[in-house]
């Protein structure tokens, strides 16, 4: 990028708007396979940590071209937009909205430069993801009724033994996992290719 | 959209957008029990037709076969299933059941709307250049994805690097990440200075070429669209 971008600008401009659409088609598309796991039940646990480890590359990109305030809460509002609309239900909307402005917050407190601040804000926003599943657990009985009459007392027995409440926490762990995975491997890529080709 | 033709005799994108959202809103409600119902197969038929207006043969008969298969075993198999075995196979269908029409829909969407059009019916509607930049250029900006990531896949298969990114998965996400996102962010840049160069950035509202009105045909594909979703949704238990 010019220098003229790199110093840190008060308004969201056409240019800011143009790589936001960018850099968020590329997140759905990064996404959106382990997503498709959100529908399957049980391989949906490893969801979170697939999209982390699967977005860090196109996060960690898109991060060094945010100079602004807004840019992260509004790429959270659209990949919550697209969620919906593929079919991901109404809290993954709610969640990545929610997430997506309490990332851009830290971010921003690290001045959008700050590798600690970045790191942090990539996994506030991969949040969103832990919404598909969050019913077991927060909403559980009826969830499990709802369960019972769709897949029937087999299938719900198995999965209620499989998701005991420590297991919200170890899908949190792996999410996090993921997301050091994610980071790191986007800042390695930065560092090794975009830096050097001019486009970071 | 780059080199693609126009389709003729569309919907008005505001309308198009309209029949997205109201199916996937209703098709993945929760508290859908699954099984046959005849608004859940009124919605593919929406979805193919949205797909065969976009003359989008190709993804018409995948489509038609994927979703025929799906509620065939659904109907068949199903019942008799038991067990985790059951439970996947139910996974499986319900996937394709509810899910893919609101997919072919949203493809038909964006390979037969004009990005220009779309911009010039977001802004009569008034919506602010924060929401109808990023959506266009996102519209835009998925099937050059698809075409950079088809030549990707070509020259790793030249290479003979194709298949083998079971042993290292994170160098195999690499070679395919770093040459997609060069190229895109690449073409992300040139797309801006041409954008500004047509004086996107002007405050003054933009003129389009592209006449673009909610007509009555819009008006009665929404509505229709509308009435079908409230049909499925009053048809499921919250």
């Amino acid at each position: 990028m010019t220098a003229a971008a790199d110093q840190q600008t008060a308004r969201i401009g056409v240019r800011d708007l143009i790589t936001l659409g960018v850099f968020t088609a590329l997140y759905v598309v990064a996404a959106f396979i382990p997503g498709m796991l959100g529908f399957v039940p049980i391989l949906l646990v490893a969801m979170p940590f697939l999209i982390a480890v699967l977005t860090g590359i196109p996060f960690m990109l898109f991060a060094t071209r945010v100079h602004t305030f807004g840019l992260v809460s509004l790429m959270g509002v659209f990949v919550g937009l697209v969620m919906f609309l593929i079919g991901e239900g109404w809290p993954s909307l709610v969640l990545s909205v929610v997430f997506g402005v309490i990332a851009d917050l830290i971010m921003r407190a690290g001045g959008y430069r700050s590798w600690p601040a970045t790191l942090a804000g990539f996994g506030v926003f991969t949040a969103w993801s832990m919404a598909t599943m969050l019913p077991i657990w927060v909403a559980r009985d009826s969830f499990l009724a709802n369960q019972r009459a769709k897949m029937g007392d087999d299938y719900v027995d198995r999965l209620a033994e499989l998701t005991p409440s420590w297991a919200f926490w170890a899908v949190l762990a792996s999410m996090v996992v993921g997301v050091l995975i994610g980071g790191a491997l986007g800042r390695a890529t930065l560092r090794k290719h975009f830096v050097r080709a001019g486009i970071a | 959209m780059l080199g693609q033709p126009l389709r003729p005799g569309g919907l008005d994108p505001r309308a198009k957008l309209l029949i997205l959202l109201c199916t996937s809103i209703a098709l993945v409600a929760p508290g859908d029990a699954g099984g046959f119902s005849w608004s859940r197969t009124a919605f593919a038929v929406v979805a193919a037709a949205m797909l065969l207006g976009g003359r989008l043969h190709a993804a018409l008969a995948g489509f038609g076969l994927l979703y025929t298969a799906a509620a065939v075993l659904d109907a068949s198999v199903l019942p008799e299933a038991t067990g985790i075995a059951g439970a996947l196979l139910a996974a499986g269908t319900g996937l394709v059941l509810r899910v893919l029409p609101g997919l072919a829909i949203a493809f038909a969407v964006v390979r037969t709307t004009e990005v220009s059009a779309f911009i010039a019916a977001l802004q009569a509607s008034r919506a602010p250049k924060l929401l109808t930049i990023p959506i266009a250029v996102m519209l835009r900006f998925f099937p050059t994805i698809a075409e950079e990531h088809a030549q990707i896949r070509a020259a790793l298969r030249l290479r003979g690097l194709s298949g083998r990114g079971w042993r290292h998965p994170l160098r195999a996400l690499q070679w395919r990440f770093v040459p997609l996102l060069v190229a895109t962010t690449r073409i992300g840049d040139d797309l801006a200075n041409a954008a500004l160069c047509r004086g996107l950035e002007s405050p003054t509202p933009r003129t389009s070429l592209r006449r673009v009105r909610f007509g009555p045909w819009d008006l009665a594909a929404a509505a229709g669209t509308l009435a079908l979703a409230g049909w499925h949704l009053a048809g499921t238990p919250a």
